[in-house]
């Protein structure tokens, strides 16, 4: 299954098999990602959509087949993949002693940002954080520590974005402001392959939909997935 | 909003020159003096608890391993006995380093902190900034668990009966913090090409194969030629060069594959070693004991067997079947068995009360883990249609059940082996009631407790005996458990003479709280 243009393939997954040592959950999938593609992973509770996006990175084997990234055995710990795959987990660890400024600071800085500062300041703007900029993890509602960790995935460069859920605990208003964000971030050719319960998403920013139902799966436009997702 | 992508062309290709831990230096060189002094306080305080914990374990092992040997206690002459407590110290010794290495499989070595795993590994920086420390971390884990363990071997070696010999026990000491450094090393290698489960198979099978060659040993009789072999300078000066020269080699086989290590592999490694602190800092089984799921079998097995229990029974019962929380309980009960029947000096009657005295505080903490849920989360409770008082007197019922099962075996074991009394039967068995309603008793009090901020604890103990009493109170659920075999560790000292009241009255009195819920 081809999902965006095929002249740059960014992420290539073939009869990937994923689940766990004596328990297979779905496969084989044979799934690509091209640059500035959009696709949503939807399925119900429990069908491994985080186990195929977690087995996708390689944070968990593969129970059979292979991912490539840009043609080669991804590679997690390549230099390439850390500068060019921007992955949002879906509930993170914090630094007690570091602000929500800091966090970002320490992320932008790692990619080696010149002008951190100026954008730290964006991303706090952008998720309605500068009031929060000073305060400790400890501090912050749940939907707020979920907005910084979507704000350390943003902050930083990337031809693809994996997101796990992010509309987990966030307001309709920064929910749509995000999804805008995305679309526009397509048009700059970055890929996108979130996975989501939210049918606005789908509307919003994306436009394929790979529906965990079956074993191999189903391709489908982000519409159809859309309406599967209000059913 | 300013658009994140990142053309190919303009990536860069060499890794950030960037540390992101300075941003936690700037943080801490950035406090006020009161907060850097509270630091500072804070961290003289935890070395300070180290110290001393770490001298009272010491003294506590040291004085365990001479009421193991029984000095001046009468023994039991068993006809399986063929191991003396010098054949058992060449069999420790090899044993002991097994388990600093599986120690270091299950800490990583090489860990990251849960938030550095989630913030620092995406960053495209030079990875040796973060495997340095890592590296560092486990060679001092590794070094410190072998010399601590050495320590105590030292401890048991000399306290036998042998005159101190300081160049053996310098030597021995250098070979011990090499051997710990190698350990380090070769579990990194594994853990850098993730090959912990063949390692785990590969030690285990040593292990057995150490075991049987040292039952051989004493068997044909040679087993003291061999312990005293461990006296001489020089075979300690071999020991010591062979371990350098592993240690070296790990090293190399550490090196060539560092920059490698797989994220997923720091991020096991640091929530383990997290795990493993919080065992140290809360004596609480609750870290290592981490749910695995049971095979199919067992689960279908465990159903069956518990399918005729009432619901919040049944819960508790597949919960402690499940997760293998009966397994440290019958480790003990075995080891300590096959330990009496096997070496000459350990069949004695004060050996056997301290290991009885393990047996019930293992016994507390994996019945405190398996009622916890129901203890603590009334939800579960209300779901099971119960209220608090209820569902708290299901586990209590559950606990006192298992425990009063575990220690009737126990006694049963020791009775045919000749420690205990046939004919003051009723002692015993009464003892060993009133022991499993006590028992039931602490590992409900153990799994209610809240977690302890053990900084708070401390800085709020201004003197000794302020802190005492911060001590006494968390570990008198342990002290409970412990005191509620009284009536057993009498009959074991003195099975011929009467229980007198006094000892009646502890267990009963560490009984009362379990046996007045019952009949409430």
């Amino acid at each position: 299954m081809d999902t965006g243009q095929n002249q740059h393939i960014l992420i290539q997954a073939s009869d990937l098999t994923i689940g766990y040592p004596g328990r297979v959950i779905c496969g084989p999938i044979s799934l690509e990602i091209g640059a500035g593609a959009g696709l949503g992973v939807i399925g119900v509770n429990g069908s491994g959509k985080s186990t195929l996006v977690q087995t996708i990175l390689g944070a968990l084997p593969s129970l059979g087949g292979t991912v490539a990234y840009k043609g080669r055995e991804l590679n997690e710990n390549s230099l390439e993949f850390r500068q060019n795959v921007a992955v949002q987990a879906s509930d993170g660890a914090f630094f007690e002693e570091l602000t929500v400024a800091e966090h970002l600071e320490m992320t932008a800085r790692g990619h080696g940002l010149a002008s951190w500062k100026s954008k730290v300041g964006r991303e706090l703007e952008f998720f309605d954080l500068q009031d929060q900029a000073q305060n400790l993890p400890s501090e912050l509602s749940s939907g707020q520590r979920r907005k910084l960790l979507l704000a350390a995935t943003l902050i930083r460069p990337a031809q693809i974005l994996i997101l796990d859920e992010p509309e987990q605990r966030l307001d309709v208003k920064i929910r749509q402001r995000l999804y805008d964000r995305l679309g526009e971030y397509r048009r700059d050719s970055v890929a996108i392959l979130a996975v989501t319960h939210d049918p606005m998403m789908l509307r919003s920013c994306l436009d394929e939909a790979f529906l965990m139902d079956s074993d191999q799966g189903q391709l489908m436009a982000a519409a159809h997935g859309a309406q599967w997702l209000e059913r | 909003m300013e658009r994140s992508g990142l053309s190919a062309e303009t990536t860069p290709r060499e890794s950030i020159a960037y540390d992101p831990s300075q941003v936690l230096r700037r943080v801490r060189t950035g406090r006020t003096f009161a907060e850097r002094f509270d630091a500072f306080s804070d961290m003289y305080v935890w070395a300070l608890a180290a110290v001393v914990a770490l001298t009272y374990l010491t003294s506590a092992l040291y004085g365990a391993i001479f009421v193991m040997i029984g000095q001046g206690v009468p023994h039991l002459l068993l006809p399986t006995a063929i191991w003396d407590v010098d054949a058992l110290s060449v069999f420790l010794l090899p044993v002991m380093l097994a388990a600093v290495f599986r120690c270091m499989l299950f800490t990583g070595p090489l860990g990251l902190a849960q938030e550095k795993a989630d913030w620092w590994l995406p960053l495209p920086i030079d990875r040796q900034v973060l495997l340095r420390p890592a590296w560092l971390k486990a060679l001092g884990l590794g070094a410190s668990s072998s010399v601590f363990l050495g320590l105590l071997w030292f401890l048991a070696f000399f306290g036998v009966g042998r005159e101190f010999m300081p160049a053996v026990f310098g030597l021995g000491m250098v070979f011990f913090i090499l051997m710990g450094l190698g350990l380090a090393a070769t579990a990194a290698g594994v853990q850098i090409r993730g090959r912990q489960v063949v390692a785990r198979r590969i030690s285990s099978a040593v292990a057995a194969g150490l075991a049987a060659t040292a039952a051989a040993l004493a068997a044909f009789g040679s087993s003291d030629s061999a312990a005293s072999l461990l006296g001489s300078a020089g075979l300690w000066q071999v020991l010591a060069v062979l371990s350098a020269v592993f240690c070296c080699a790990g090293t190399v086989w550490v090196l060539r594959g560092i920059a490698g290590t797989p994220g997923a592999a720091l991020r096991e490694g640091g929530i383990h070693q997290q795990q493993l602190a919080g065992l140290l800092m809360q004596g609480d089984v609750r870290a290592v004991a981490t749910m695995k799921p049971a095979a199919p079998a067992w689960r279908a097995f465990s159903a069956r067997l518990t399918g005729r229990l009432p619901a919040a029974q049944r819960v508790l019962a597949l919960r402690w079947l499940r997760s293998g929380l009966w397994k440290p309980a019958a480790s003990i009960s075995a080891a300590a068995l096959a330990a009496v029947l096997l070496v000459r000096d350990v069949a004695n009657p004060l050996a056997a009360c301290l290991l009885l005295a393990v047996l019930l505080g293992v016994l507390n903490s994996s019945l405190a883990e398996a009622v916890r849920p129901v203890a603590t989360q009334k939800e579960l409770g209300e779901l099971l249609g119960r209220t608090s008082f209820q569902i708290h007197r299901t586990a209590l019922a559950f606990s006192a059940v298992v425990a009063g099962a575990a220690l009737l075996l126990w006694c049963a074991g020791l009775g045919m082996l000749g420690f205990l009394e046939a004919a003051a039967w009723f002692n015993w068995l009464l003892g060993a009631l009133l022991c499993a309603a006590a028992l039931a008793s602490s590992a409900l009090a153990h799994a209610q407790r809240g977690e302890r901020d053990w900084a708070q604890l401390f800085s709020n103990a201004s003197t000794e005996m302020n802190m005492s009493a911060f001590l006494l109170q968390e570990f008198m659920t342990l002290i409970r458990a412990l005191a509620s075999g009284a009536v057993l560790y009498y009959v074991l000292l003195a099975p011929a003479l009467p229980v007198p009241w006094g000892i009646w009255a502890i267990a009963a009195l560490c009984a009362a709280p379990a046996i007045s819920k019952f009949f409430r």
